[in-house]
């Protein structure tokens, strides 16, 4: 398969980037060239990296013609509702996980008025990564296909001693990684690289529905010459 | 005022233009280009003799005048707008035709860089006649004294008042003698019960006032370059330091161009895109844009500014202006 020769990947930071080019490269069979790197600053909220991802996919709409090029924006999910790779309990969620507004139909809605509905005759290629709920939660489960239902949040704080009515939670998703990371040896980067290179995808795919909807989406990636005009 | 500038083979520039305003905001990576752009400024507008002091032939240049690493055997080149002027200078843009001279300089300096060191603002200076700001902020108390004790104490007044405003803490700017002929920056701060000397001043503030004396002095450089302007200065001042250095600007018909890599600084410039100048290396060599131009066909004016602030779209890569990635995949 001859997918797409640039890789436009719009994520919070290098190692995330990382990691999703790895997923890319050996999802699709072939290797890109990054000419641009585009961030998201960290802790932004959804809205602007929303605003962030629709400029994005601005400057593509406008080109007339199919270009060698696939993007993939990368957010994570942060137990909003909806994502059809989420579960609907355990609820219920801290109030401020009640606002949130649904993240994965957002960004499809968004990419479908600017791109339209048919992925193969898009003038990019586009992928979603929408980690349920964040990029640690695929991280985990590569490194642990066998392992069991991993943690809600990001970390213990107020909002997750809140969820687990206010005594201690056990470790949460980046307190997981980190022993990870110890137990291992490894520095942060290294582990999740690793894991991106070496992980079961397949397996992935089977444990996490947002990831095998990133899968999905990185298969139907298609050269220009593939594409309908 | 410049309004347009382009550049040929200086430095890190093999070929550039943009549009200049009264007030520009320069961005780009460390590495990009931005200080070899308030070089050139520095260069071109402060050369006085152009018919002896730059050279006509390829691979002669005058001192400062460094060409690309790709084309040292080329002349260097440019134009420079000024109000209907056009100027002109190099071998290959003036190739064949007949020019004439027609900058007027301004004989206290026509354009001035500016990297401010706070420890230099704060010392003790001798008072001399015809005080100038230097770049590093030597001067400014010798220039605030000429003020004062001259008959443009109404500037001296100004000076303090936007001080006050920029710095709350502040009640009362004055000079104190330190020795013969000597004078040092003092501020009475509201809540002590003495005057404070200016080395007890933060960084900041010091450099808040040090630029407030450079562009409120009595004949302005007609091109003032500040250098990282952001350093020291707490993000909230942003939203009135740009404004002020625009009206400033205008007011005395000049330009000033600053570097900064802070995106609140460029949120600050919101409604004036065109006024920021994007730097880029590209293929080795630096280019310029607007933040204006780049947003064309990006739909940026379908977002809501809230969502994705200016600042956050530069830090964001969408129109470009930021390093490469630092990281490398781990060795295996």
């Amino acid at each position: 398969m001859s997918a797409a020769k640039f890789l436009y990947i719009l994520c919070e930071g290098e190692r995330d980037e990382m990691f999703y080019e790895r997923l890319c490269e050996r999802i699709t069979g072939q290797t890109y060239i990054q000419p641009q790197d585009f961030r998201v600053r960290r802790g932004s909220n959804f809205k602007t990296a929303m605003a962030a991802a629709r400029v994005l996919i601005s400057r593509f709409k406008h080109w007339p013609e199919p270009q060698d090029v696939a993007v993939i924006i990368a957010v994570d999910n942060d137990r909003a509702p909806a994502h059809p790779g989420g579960k609907p309990a355990p609820r219920p969620l801290p109030p401020l996980d009640l606002k949130k507004s649904a993240r994965y139909p957002a960004l499809v809605e968004m990419i479908t008025a600017a791109l339209g509905p048919d992925p193969g005759n898009r003038v990019v290629n586009v992928a979603l990564a929408v980690p349920v709920e964040m990029i640690e939660s695929w991280l985990l489960m590569l490194l642990n296909p066998d392992g069991g239902e991993l943690p809600l949040f990001s970390e213990i704080s107020p909002i997750s001693r809140q969820y687990y009515g206010g005594g201690t939670p056990p470790p949460q998703l980046k307190e997981l990684r980190d022993a990870e990371a110890a137990k291992l040896g490894l520095d942060l980067d290294t582990l999740f690289y690793n894991a991106a290179d070496q992980g079961d995808l397949d397996r992935l795919a089977v444990r996490s529905e947002s990831f095998a909807l990133f899968r999905r989406d990185l298969l139907a990636w298609r050269g220009v010459g593939d594409r309908v005009p | 005022m410049i309004t347009h500038i382009k550049i040929q083979n200086f430095r890190s520039f093999v070929e550039a233009e943009v549009d200049l305003q009264p007030f520009s905001l320069v961005v780009g990576a460390n590495g990009s280009g931005k200080t070899n752009l308030l070089r050139f400024f520095s260069c071109a507008i402060n050369l006085t003799d152009l018919p002896k002091n730059f050279s006509d032939k390829p691979g002669r240049f005058v001192k400062d005048w460094q060409p690309h690493v790709s084309k040292t055997n080329e002349g260097c080149a440019f134009e420079l707008n000024h109000g209907d002027v056009l100027f002109i200078r190099g071998d290959s843009v003036n190739a064949g035709k007949d020019f004439t001279i027609r900058w007027s300089l301004r004989p206290e300096g026509a354009a001035q860089i500016f990297n401010l060191i706070a420890s230099r603002i704060s010392r003790p200076e001798k008072i001399i006649l015809n005080a100038v700001v230097a770049e590093d902020g030597t001067g400014t108390t010798a220039v605030l004294e000429m003020l004062k004790s001259g008959d443009r104490d109404d500037l001296f007044d100004r000076i303090e008042e936007q001080f006050r405003l920029y710095v709350p803490e502040v009640e009362k700017l004055s000079l104190k003698t330190s020795g013969e002929g000597t004078k040092q920056i003092q501020v009475r701060e509201k809540a002590l019960p003495i005057p404070l000397p200016a080395t007890e001043l933060s960084e900041g503030t010091r450099i808040i006032l040090a630029i407030l004396t450079i562009i409120h002095q009595e004949k302005p450089p007609s091109m003032i370059l500040l250098e990282d302007i952001d350093r020291g200065l707490h993000p909230r001042l942003f939203e009135y330091l740009a404004p002020l250095l625009r009206d400033i600007a205008i007011k005395h018909d000049i330009n000033i161009v600053a570097t900064t890599h802070n995106p609140y600084l460029v949120d600050a410039m919101q409604d004036h895109k065109e006024a920021v100048i994007i730097v880029e290396k590209k293929d080795g060599a630096s280019t310029l844009s607007t933040l204006a131009s780049r947003l064309e066909g990006l739909d940026y004016d379908k977002v809501d500014p809230d969502d994705l602030p200016l600042g956050q779209l530069w830090f964001s890569g969408l129109v470009g202006g930021v390093p490469k990635s630092l990281s490398s995949r781990p060795a295996k």
